[in-house]
Parts: structure tokens; C-alpha cells; sequence
């Protein structure tokens, strides 16, 4: 039989190092005293756009949530809830790998966590819906979990062809930044790509969990 | 699931083909000088600021306990000119406010021209005659007339008091297109234009009267017939399509609650340079590693990916450019291009759906057209479901981010042009997928079977 992965540990790892991640961001813009924000695209940066981006969190969760619910009935409600959740906490982190990478917060940066927040949602449905499928018709335990195995893989093959191309795509970037001699754009290759790699491990760990914790 | 013929195969890479070069290089040609553009390519692209920098205009109210309402005129008029990649920045302290434009606006008015009249104060008059001080040459080497003089500066029949909005339009005449602003007056501005024109005691009925934006006259017309539908068109020699938005988007959106001062007008930089060249570049590299990938894995199954590839991201890159439509491109940003190479993912990740089970039902021994047929079902609900979620979560970002009248009316004009940028890329990105991440290779992997039945051919032990 095959050694299966502990979800709930990967899960937690994942969910502590999303916290490290956002706080050392965090300090490190304190510290700077927000030297890092580039007064290019985050001067707009206001209260009412904090509002805007909250209220923008709570309508996409209640529409992704109306489409979730017509598609997979009651488990709609757990995925809406759990996907946007994923997405805001990878949002988070891909902001927290910008500072850290000493990258300003402009438009570049912007871009970065837009590609992580969709990335997440992307892997989230692939994911859920394998386990769905798998083990929503397996009647006992043992079948249950055979199944979910046999989802986790699957899930991870295509994702891994993703995440390969991905980075390949974000390194043909960082390259052709270096030879335009773009320093100021090659800077964000490696949060990108570290952003990628979290993006999915974090979503696959929290979405694994939350059908291990099913089966 | 039944089985194609090679030529949809044929027919498809054909087409796709002959789009992607179309989408990407454009198609234009010339008649005498002047250059008609029938297909835009990546070269018609306008760029945002981040991407070729702009023009920086700050100015200063009259009255800082304004300058809120001030910064939602400037919004409602960029929103009306669908500038959808500018910055503002607000100084309540100060009582000012910065606004940036984009260097690379495909506009016959230079990026300070357009920043300038986005923060004017705005005022429409009409006049009698057309009496000027002085001539310039704007950007596009058409004379501007400013600041009245004589009648025309000592009596004003109309101001921005009496109009209601304004628009456009395109009359066409043997080939030849001409520009018209559309001015529409409120009751009291309909009543005073149609006692000025009235054909028997209208005092300026068959006169000469003048269109004035400030200090700038716009066109100078002449009274040819009463004026009693509260509308009247106007256009002059030097009137463009670019023109008559930027007027109408001033006007439509009022004249400013107080006067404003010009504090400065300087460049904005890029945030680096040729950024242009590094995605065109980077884009290129991408598509053909993924390629190269596809047929290590697939084999003969690839070129199905391949092609829908290629329809993914001159699709996407056809929206951008408003490949067949008139007047300016979408404003891309740096966000824009990242949204442009995340379609590109979806596309290959829906293949991947489709081309891993395929591959793995090979290796376990099932034949080609039973492997083909049951990647094809398992992977269709995802790909719509990957699709419909990210088209909802990007149509979010649009509304939320954007300058549409439904989320202006909500929570105030407020665009953040790159949440917006990849928003829009992206939302017509998991449309297109629909059909380039799943209907294309699921006719063409149909189609190819017809070529060959060894496993091998399609990711399969040999």
C-alpha cells in the first residue's frame, strides 16, 4: 500500500509558514517605514479602497458560493467558504514575498499577487473536484480512502505540469528582464516564483485536509 | 465518442493558424499616405504607465475643502473618456491633486494635452461670432483658437449650467469619416437655443456662433436651422474620433465645483525599460517551451494542445487589441500581460487535464479512441468549472476596480487600473478558454486518431 502524505501536518506547516511569511512582511515594512511602497499605483491606497477590496473579497465569495452551490449542492457552501479563504491568504503571502524580495509595491507587484490569488482558485477547484468525484460514491472507510489517494495523485500529476510551466514562463520573463537589463523587473522573478510553488502547496495541503478530514 | 476525420484537423490548424498570424502582426495597408488598419496586431497595443511611462499634471483648487469633489469630476471624465489606466493621487492638506496619463495613448492629443483637459475647469460656452486672441498648433498640427475676444468674449449665450451631457458620433460620406459632437441642453438650455435660432425673431439664426471648452474654441459653426430638439451637433475641420471623446467626456461629466490652478506638469518614467520588447519576448519563449513540452509529452496528441494554445492567446490577444474594432486598444499594464500569460496557463492546464488521463488510461492499456474518448468526458466539467469560477472571480475584480455605471452608482467612481487590467485580461481569457481549452482539442484529438492508433503516438508506451 502507498505511504500516504499527512495533510493535516503539510496543512499546518503551510498555514504557519503563510503566518511567517505575512509577518516578517509586515515587520520588515515597519521597519522601513514603508520605504517599500512605491508611491507609483499605492499612493491611491486609502481607507475606502481597503473597504472596496473587502467588499470586492465578500461579493466574489457570494458569487463563486451561488455557482459552487448549483454545481456541487451543499459541499458549495464549504468550497465557496474554503476557496476565497485560500485566495485571500495566498493574496497575503504573495504581498509578504514581494517585500521580502525588497520589491517595490507597484504595479509589478500588484500582478504577482493577482496571478497567485487565481492560480489558487484554479488548483482549489481541481483538487476538490477530484475528491469529489472520487469519494463521494465509496461506501466504506478503507474504499474511501484508496480513493482519496488515487484523487491526490491525479490532482498533483496535472498540477505539476502547471507548476513546471509556470515557472518556466516566469523564468523567461526573469531572463528577458536581465538581458534588457530591466533589473527592476527580474527583481520580482523570484517572489513570483516562490509565490507560484506556495500558492499551490498551500492549496493543495488545506484543500487535502479538508477531504481527509471527510474520509 | 465518434470519431473525426483528419481534415477537421486540417481545417482547424488552417484557421487558427491564419488568425494567430493576423492577431499578432495585424493587417494593414495604404491608400495614398494615409494608413487603413483592418486587423490591429501587438503593435497597435497601447501601454499603460507602467509600461511606457506618462504625463504627470498636478493642480490646485481654488478652494481646498473641494478637492474630493473635484478628484470625482476628474474620475467621471477619465471613466468617460474610458481611460482605463490612469493614477490620482489626492492632497486634502494641500487642497491638490496629481493626475497620470499614459505616454503610449493611441489620442491626436499628447499625453499633457489629455491631462489637461481631464483636470480644466471645464466650462462650455457658446458664443456669438468666433472672434479669437490667439492661434496655436496642438499635438495633432491642427490650429487651435484661444481665448475670445470682442463680441465673442463680452456675450455668452450658453454655459455649462444649461447642458446635460454630451456624445459623439461618426457620420461616414464617400469613404470619408467626419466627427460630430452631440451637445444636449436641459430644459432651461433647450428653451434659450431655441428662442437664440428661431427661424423668423431668432437673433443668431443664419449667424455665426462659437463652441468654446474654457478658453479653447472648439468649433465655430453656423446657425442653419432652429434649434427646438435640445440637441445640437456640432464638428469642425480639425475634429477626430480621439477629439470628440475627449470633448464629450469633459462635457458630460460637468464643468468643476471650483476653479483649479495648474502646480506642475512633469514625465513619469516606466518602470523600466523596454518592457514591451521583454513581454513580447518572454511571451514567445513561453509558448514555444510549452510547445516543445507538449510534444515531448503527447507526441502527435500535442499538436491539439498546440493549436488550441495558439487560439488561447491570439484570442485573448485579439481582445486586447480590439482587433477589428476602430479607435484606441485596451490600455495594457504590467497586471494585463501577467493576466495574458495566466489564459495562456488555463489553456495548457485544460489540456493537461485532458492529456494526463488520456496518457495514464494508455499506460494502463486501454486503446487510443477509448483513452482519447475518456479524457475528453472527465476533464469537461472541471475546464467549465475552472472557467466559470475564474470569469466570476475576474468579472468581480472588473466591476469593483473598474469605471462601469453600475459599481459608480454603488461605491463611487474608483478605478485601480491594475486590478482592473488583470481582471479584464482575464475574464475574457476563461471565456475564450471555453472554446480553446476545450472544444478545439477535444475535435482535434477526435480528428488525429483518424492519423494514427499506437499509443505511442499520443503519450503511450511503445
Amino acid at each position: 500500500m502507498k505511504k500516504s502524505i499527512n495533510f493535516a501536518k503539510l496543512s499546518m506547516i503551510m498555514f504557519i509558514l503563510a503566518g511567517a511569511f505575512v509577518v516578517a512582511g509586515v515587520l520588515l515594512l515597519v521597519i522601513n517605514g514603508g520605504n517599500t511602497f512605491a508611491p507609483f499605483t499605492f499612493a491611491n491606497l486609502s481607507f475606502s479602497l481597503v473597504v472596496k477590496a473587502l467588499v470586492a473579497a465578500v461579493l466574489t465569495f457570494a458569487l463563486v458560493l451561488v455557482y459552487l452551490l448549483i454545481r456541487f449542492k451543499k459541499q458549495g457552501v464549504k468550497m465557496a467558504l474554503i476557496s476565497t479563504l485560500g485566495a485571500s491568504i495566498n493574496a497575503l503571502v504573495a504581498f509578504a514575498l514581494c517585500i521580502l524580495g525588497r520589491a517595490n509595491l507597484c504595479n509589478m507587484a500588484l500582478a504577482v499577487v493577482l496571478f497567485a490569488v487565481a492560480l489558487s482558485y484554479v488548483t482549489f477547484i481541481i483538487f476538490s473536484y477530484n475528491f469529489n468525484k472520487k469519494t463521494s460514491r465509496k461506501k466504506n472507510a478503507e474504499s474511501q480512502e484508496d480513493a482519496f489517494s488515487v484523487a491526490t495523485d491525479k490532482a498533483w500529476q496535472v498540477m505539476k505540469v502547471v507548476l513546471i510551466l509556470t515557472t518556466g514562463v516566469i523564468l523567461a520573463g526573469f531572463v528577458a528582464a536581465i538581458i534588457y537589463s530591466a533589473g527592476v523587473l527580474a527583481l520580482y522573478g523570484i517572489p513570483a516564483i516562490l509565490t507560484a510553488v506556495f500558492s499551490v502547496l498551500f492549496t493543495l495541503s488545506y484543500t487535502c485536509k479538508l477531504f481527509a478530514d471527510k474520509v | 465518442m465518434k470519431r473525426l476525420g483528419i481534415s477537421v484537423s486540417l481545417i482547424l490548424a488552417i484557421l487558427i493558424l491564419a488568425f494567430s498570424v493576423l492577431s499578432v502582426f495585424g493587417y494593414s495597408y495604404y491608400v495614398g499616405d494615409n494608413k487603413v488598419t483592418v486587423f490591429k496586431g501587438f503593435g497597435s497595443i497601447d501601454w499603460g504607465v507602467d509600461v511606457n511611462g506618462g504625463s504627470k499634471i498636478a493642480v490646485k483648487a481654488a478652494s481646498a475643502d473641494e478637492i474630493s469633489a473635484v478628484a470625482d469630476v476628474v474620475r467621471d471624465r477619465a471613466a468617460k473618456f474610458g481611460l482605463t489606466d490612469h493614477q490620482i493621487c489626492v492632497d486634502e492638506a494641500k487642497g491638490q491633486l496629481e493626475l497620470t496619463v499614459p505616454q503610449s495613448l493611441d489620442c491626436d492629443f499628447s499625453a499633457e494635452e489629455v491631462a489637461g483637459f481631464l483636470t480644466s475647469y471645464g466650462n462650455l460656452t457658446i458664443r456669438p461670432d468666433g472672434s479669437y486672441t490667439n492661434m496655436t498648433v496642438d499635438s495633432s498640427d491642427s490650429a487651435a483658437f484661444v481665448t475670445p475676444t470682442g463680441s465673442t468674449a463680452e456675450t455668452i449665450l450658453i454655459t455649462s449650467d444649461d447642458v446635460s451631457g454630451s456624445s459623439w458620433f461618426e457620420y461616414v460620406e464617400d469613404k470619408y469619416s467626419y466627427y460630430y459632437l452631440n451637445i444636449e441642453f436641459n430644459e432651461v438650455g433647450s428653451d434659450k437655443m431655441a428662442t437664440y435660432t428661431n427661424a423668423d425673431t431668432g437673433t443668431y439664426y443664419n449667424k455665426a456662433v462659437s463652441i468654446w471648452l474654457d478658453d479653447r474654441m472648439i468649433s465655430n459653426p453656423t446657425v442653419s436651422e432652429t434649434i427646438d430638439g435640445g440637441t445640437l451637433s456640432v464638428s469642425s475641420d480639425s475634429m477626430t474620433q480621439s477629439k470628440a471623446e475627449l470633448y464629450s467626456a469633459v462635457i458630460s461629466a460637468g464643468k468643476m465645483p471650483c476653479n483649479v490652478s495648474v502646480v506642475s506638469v512633469t514625465d513619469v518614467a516606466p518602470l523600466a525599460n523596454n518592457i514591451s520588447d521583454i513581454i513580447f519576448i518572454a511571451g514567445v519563449v513561453a509558448l514555444a517551451a510549452i510547445m516543445v513540452f507538449m510534444i515531448f509529452r503527447y507526441r502527435l496528441g500535442a499538436f491539439a494542445g498546440i493549436f488550441a494554445v495558439l487560439l488561447q492567446f491570439s484570442g485573448v490577444l485579439a481582445v486586447i487589441t480590439r482587433f477589428a474594432g476602430e479607435g484606441r486598444t485596451f490600455l495594457l499594464t504590467i497586471p494585463g500581460a501577467a493576466a495574458l500569460a495566466f489564459s495562456v496557463m488555463l489553456t495548457v492546464l485544460s489540456f493537461a487535464l485532458m492529456g494526463e488521463r488520456m496518457v495514464s488510461e494508455l499506460k494502463g492499456g486501454t486503446v487510443v479512441g477509448t483513452a482519447i474518448s475518456t479524457g475528453i468526458e472527465k476533464s469537461r466539467k472541471i475546464i467549465l468549472d475552472m472557467s466559470v469560477v475564474l470569469a466570476v472571480v475576474a468579472l468581480m475584480g472588473m466591476f469593483m476596480f473598474g469605471t462601469s455605471a453600475f459599481t459608480t452608482a454603488i461605491f463611487g467612481n474608483y478605478t485601480l487600473s491594475g486590478v482592473y487590467n488583470f481582471s479584464y485580461v482575464l475574464f475574457f481569457g476563461a471565456v475564450i478558454n471555453l472554446i480553446s481549452g476545450y472544444v478545439v482539442p477535444q475535435l482535434m484529438l477526435r480528428s488525429l486518431q483518424s492519423f494514427s492508433k499506437k499509443p505511442s503516438m499520443f503519450g503511450g508506451a511503445k
